[in-house]
């Protein structure tokens, strides 16, 4: 899995391309949480080319989420394609943090 | 049962692959909606790591897969301590980024994408085996 990490505007945008699988999740959970929380500030999540994930991706997703919270920030998905959008849904992590269609949507749901 | 394909599968986490190519490759010929195919991975990846992640006893693992009447079976056998995790409760509903549980999602994952998933014990002594298998609509 690749990541690439960029700043709009106050915001940290974060770049996820293919699968969040556990073995990707191994290999890149500590650089996308130490990418993230220390700067504390709120983040958007570009899945658009993530092709799967599951449950190890969701908890990386929703304890990162959880982290930047605690610190005042906000964190929203978005551009989730159907197989990884049901299984946001399928989890409720859709329930408690927000999935947008676009990248516009998801700097307006974190301003 | 005869299973049309059977996998031996090491216990790493390379077998989550090996695992998912097998299964895909066996399944080719069945023009199965991308959808069912997306569900199944899940699935598979949920239940080859539950093993390979809590399984350390665990020397032999062998992977099952059946397509028939429009249903795919999928079943996991190892010769680890028993351990059913079908028995884990489901983790509560998500209501708030602080209360949500991080445990128990991939279960429950499997459970919710399936048609049915049972866990069975068989055999004893050296012969004994934890066995998952899991039915989804193909």
């Amino acid at each position: 899995m690749d990541m690439q990490f960029s700043e709009e505007a106050g915001v940290t945008k974060v770049v996820l391309d293919g699968r969040l699988d556990t073995s990707a999740v191994n290999t890149v959970e500590l650089r996308f949480v130490a990418g993230i929380v220390p700067k504390g500030q709120s983040t958007v999540i570009d899945l658009s080319n993530v092709t799967f994930v599951a449950s190890l991706g969701i908890r990386m997703l929703l304890s990162t989420a959880r982290a930047l919270a605690g610190r005042g920030a906000k964190f929203a998905l978005y551009g989730a394609l159907p197989a990884v959008m049901e299984i946001l849904e399928t989890t409720a992590l859709s329930d408690i943090i927000p999935v947008l269609d676009t990248e516009a949507e998801a700097l307006a749901a974190v301003a | 049962m005869d299973w049309p394909l059977v996998v031996a599968l090491d216990n790493d986490l390379s077998a989550i692959e090996t695992g998912r190519l097998a299964v895909l490759d066996y399944l080719a010929p069945f023009d199965v909606d991308a959808r069912v195919l997306g569900r199944l991975e899940v699935i598979l990846e949920e239940i080859v790591s539950n093993v390979v992640r809590h399984g350390q006893d665990v020397t032999a693992m062998t992977l099952k897969a059946d397509y028939r009447d429009g249903a795919i079976s999928l079943a996991l056998e190892d010769d680890g301590a028993a351990f059913d995790p079908v028995q884990a409760p489901a983790p509560a509903p998500f209501t708030t980024l602080a209360d949500a549980k991080l445990g128990g999602l991939g279960i429950d994952l499997v459970r919710k994408l399936s048609r049915d998933v049972a866990y069975e014990r068989t055999g004893s002594g050296k012969a004994a085996r934890n066995c998952i298998r899991v039915t989804l609509a193909g």
